[in-house]
């Protein structure tokens, strides 16, 4: 037994180097949005036709686009658009569906079945068809487009809560609480809400990143985010009708989403282990104390 | 006492090649089992006795290996055998159970699928009628009764008694010399207990030869007839139940039968 | 020697976690007791007689499906859950040291002041020097306030339990399968420490355990239980212990002791068949004595004497 968890230390050391990258990603992407004026070598919305569609050069380090905008400039101001969003209707979405589910899975009976058939309502209503009812109303936004996820995907985390407060009721410690003479909102918020966060924690950044996917994916056909305004999405877009003449318009977005999405998730795995306090270290040594003690 | 024994092991070393260094979990193991007598390794956790149990099966994987010692089973070192050969041991000569007789099983297979695996690989020519004439037979020599109704039940209807029995069932099937049980009883009721170990019994006085690993010493004082003493995978006191209960010469086995009460 | 000395008195428990369901299945049934002020009283029996639930049941952690609780005369079957925070300061309960025994977040110090925080109002050094002072009695030193759960042996970890369990000195403490995840040496010291603090703060024990050997050692009068039900109550475990079950369990008892081998270990009906029967003795299919009365009636608990309680049919038409 000992042989095997010492194993998987080395294992989550290395899983943790991989994590670490994916932070240095995601933060230099964060820093380059807050600095998005000083970096970007021009300004993403000065449209010269003179210049389209060119090749990356010493003045356009990544070539511009088909009104002759700087794609560079255009990718770091979409940083603000995709990121800020993306982190927004996130939180947004764990602020309504976490304590929902600690809702239903502590109280149970009938308030646990209501918020469960909501969730279940917001689970299986397809995204696109709200998506062109929102914007069909109020307008094609980027806003608009966030609205569509948090109406619906703050049902997945509220299930998940919900099972794991389930199981969390039953474990001693909880018992425990109620033994020592604890109130109900302080049970709640110490030994509920503390063992839910983590893993959370985890769901939440790999939700951005479908978010960035999800909204570029909107942008794309013109639901969110509109022209000029510099979104990844609709750069995408922008990109279709020019793939035989300048491809890299399409390669640069593409590769661009792929990168910060790809950090999210092996930052949210590398979360996950980091986050577990029984982590396997941990227990290694505890079975080489009863070892030898 | 001039009998041969039925199986024995020489200086079994099983190390485990790790990262940072080897752990050592079965450091010179020598020990001899007899027919119709029940030999009971004791330890601790972490003493390296199941991973013992493991390695006279070769079952033992990466990144532990068995690097030495000798392994003799009817005049043969099994250790020098290739893994096709190997296959004719496990079961027929040699057969083993283990600690959680419901994680043993296959949750998605019949008992009767569990019982006919072992058949087929063992007895591949008998028709169908004889396998499962030959499937009652053994239920009912592990004391189940309605061997019809258990042989069409998934494991997690019975219950870890009947399923505990199931895995002796499937260990006697090919007839085996030897039955290695690693912690039999330890998950189970005490007199769930009291019946499986009267089983075991039953099979000792049967002839067959029985190694019974575990850490309770109540079952090595009811069960055994000779005793190895196992503590970080060097053995450290051996001898007849008697001798090891009554005059035990290492310190720690001095401190385990002090610890009972 | 007067009802002014029963801390607690269970009349008529049942315990039924299938409400909706046919048939009812009750962990426990019909249940009565009594546990006197200064007593250690044993619980055992094995997995699914509802030994857990009673002491659960008795701290008010379950609530009862039907029946009635009285601790120190007041009558707390219906306290609400504030009710009953005004009273659990007077009684405890030792789970059983494992993983899930503590919040994986709190470290030692944490897990013990929970207690003493909703009962104390002293200032926070007083309050740590009486958790330093409960870890030193229960032979831990003061590097253990930061350590997490998951950090200690099994050992340890029942030991902070205990601290846990004593620190607001409560009456009353159900001790749940404390000893049972421990080894041997360990063993010893934490069933030593429990006698000694229950000297020092003149303490009640309900001692739930499956571990007969450590029942014989520590108790005064031991209750045992099969499927739900009280098959009988014995003074000391080793007076004449005369229900079938009762009987059946010690002979499955492993004495560590090879010149003492028992022929026949196993005094019962091997069925396998687990079910609760729907009327009569609730060990009838197991039992070697079963007669007809035996699956029609189900035995009362009636005194052999004062002190001992037998349920059986068998036993008292003889």
């Amino acid at each position: 037994m000992v042989i095997i968890l010492k194993n998987s230390l080395l294992v989550k050391l290395k899983k943790q180097k991989l994590a670490i990258m994916g932070f240095i990603i995601i933060s230099v992407f964060v820093l380059a949005g807050i600095f998005a004026p000083i970096l970007s070598p021009h300004d993403p919305y000065a449209v010269d036709l003179t210049q389209k569609l060119l090749k990356p050069c010493v003045d356009f380090p990544l070539g511009t686009d088909h009104l002759g905008r700087c794609i560079l400039s255009r990718l770091i101001y979409g940083i603000r658009t995709s990121l800020t969003t993306a982190i927004l209707a996130t939180a947004l979405m764990l602020a309504i569906g976490v304590p929902l589910g600690i809702m239903a899975g502590y109280v149970g009976g009938w308030l646990d079945n209501a918020i469960m058939r909501l969730a279940d309502i917001a689970s299986t209503f397809p995204s696109s068809l709200l998506a062109l009812a929102i914007v069909g109303v109020l307008g094609p936004s980027i806003v608009n487009i966030m609205m569509v996820f948090i109406v619906l995907w703050w049902a997945p985390f509220a299930r998940i809560v919900r099972s794991m407060v389930i199981k969390l009721k039953e474990k001693e410690f909880v018992m425990a609480a109620i033994a020592a003479g604890s109130s109900q909102p302080s049970i709640i918020l110490r030994h509920i809400t503390l063992n839910v966060i983590s893993p959370i924690i985890v769901l939440a950044t790999l939700r951005i990143a479908a978010v960035i996917m999800h909204v570029a994916g909107f942008s794309f056909i013109g639901l969110g985010s509109q022209p000029p305004i510099a979104d990844w999405g609709v750069m995408l877009s922008d990109s279709r009708q020019y793939l035989t003449s300048q491809p890299l318009m399409l390669l640069w977005p593409g590769l661009t989403i792929m990168l910060v999405v790809f950090a999210f998730n092996i930052v949210g795995e590398g979360l996950n282990d980091i986050l577990s306090p029984a982590s396997g270290y941990a227990a290694a040594v505890k079975e080489g104390d009863e070892h030898h003690g | 006492m001039a009998e041969q024994p039925v199986l024995s092991i020489k200086n079994l070393k099983t190390y485990f090649y790790l990262e940072e260094r080897v752990v050592k979990a079965v450091d010179g193991v020598s020990l001899d089992v007899y027919k119709g007598r029940i030999t009971a390794i004791v330890g601790g956790s972490g003493s390296g006795k199941s991973v013992m149990s493991l390695s006279i099966l070769d079952l033992v994987d990466n990144p532990g290996k068995i690097i030495g010692g000798e392994i003799w089973l009817n005049g043969v070192n099994i250790r020098d055998l290739r893994e096709k050969q190997l296959l004719k041991i496990r079961g027929k000569e040699i057969s083993m159970i283990f600690q959680e007789p419901i994680s043993s099983m296959n949750p998605v297979l019949k008992v009767k699928s569990h019982l006919f695996e072992v058949i087929r690989t063992h007895k591949r020519a008998i028709s169908n009628k004889e396998a499962v004439r030959l499937c009652r037979d053994v239920l009912v020599r592990v004391g189940l009764r309605n061997t019809d109704q258990i042989m069409e039940s998934y494991p997690f209807e019975l219950s870890g008694g009947m399923c505990q029995r199931v895995m002796v069932a499937l260990g006697l099937l090919a007839q085996p010399q030897i039955l290695i049980a690693d912690e039999p009883t330890s998950s189970l009721d005490l007199t769930t207990q009291a019946a499986i170990l009267e089983e075991l019994m039953r099979l000792k006085n049967a002839g067959m030869a029985i190694v019974l690993i575990t850490h309770d010493l109540g079952v090595v004082a009811q069960m055994a007839d000779d005793v190895y003493v196992l503590k970080d995978g060097k053995i450290v006191d051996s001898g007849t139940v008697y001798d090891v209960f009554e005059s035990p010469r290492h310190e720690y086995t001095k401190a385990l039968l002090a610890a009972i009460f | 020697m007067g009802e002014s000395m029963n801390l607690f008195e269970i009349k008529n428990i049942y315990k039924c976690y299938n409400k909706k369901e046919k048939p009812k299945i009750y962990a426990v049934y019909n249940t009565n007791l009594t546990i006197r002020k200064g007593e250690i009283l044993g619980l055992v029996g094995e997995s699914g007689c509802g030994k857990s639930t009673l002491g659960k049941l008795l701290l008010k952690l379950e609530q009862p499906s039907r029946g009635r609780i009285m601790f120190n005369q007041r009558d707390i079957t219906d306290y609400s859950f504030n009710q009953m925070r005004k009273i659990r300061n007077s009684m405890q309960m030792i789970f059983q040291g494992n993983a899930n025994a503590f919040n994986p977040y709190f470290t030692v110090e944490q897990i013990i002041s929970e207690p003493l925080n909703n009962y104390s109002h002293e200032s926070k050094e007083k309050k740590r020097e009486k958790i330093i002072s409960m870890l030193e009695q229960v032979g831990l030193n003061q590097t253990y306030l930061t350590r997490y759960g998951h950090e200690m042996s099994g050992g340890q970890r029942q030991r902070v339990g205990i601290a846990r369990a004593l620190i607001l000195h409560p009456e009353f403490v159900v001790c749940d399968e404390a000893v049972s995840s421990i080894d041997y040496a360990m063993k010893n010291q934490i069933l030593t420490l429990l006698t000694d603090l229950k000297q020092q703060f003149g303490l009640t024990y309900l001692f739930i355990s499956h571990d007969i050997a450590a029942v014989n050692k520590l108790c005064d009068r031991v209750v045992v239980m099969y499927l739900g039900n009280i098959v009988e109550i014995i003074p000391t475990i080793n007076s004449n212990v005369q229900h079938p079950y009762t009987k059946a369990l010690l002979a499955a008892t492993l004495i560590p002791n090879p010149r003492k081998r028992e022929k026949n270990r196993v005094l019962f009906k091997d069925t396998e068949e687990l079910k609760i029967p729907e009327k009569g003795c609730v060990f009838q299919n197991r039992c070697l004595y079963t007669r007809e009365v035996c699956q029609t009636e189900q035995p009362a608990l009636a005194p052999k004497t004062s002190e001992h309680y037998i349920a059986c049919h068998f036993y008292h038409n003889h």
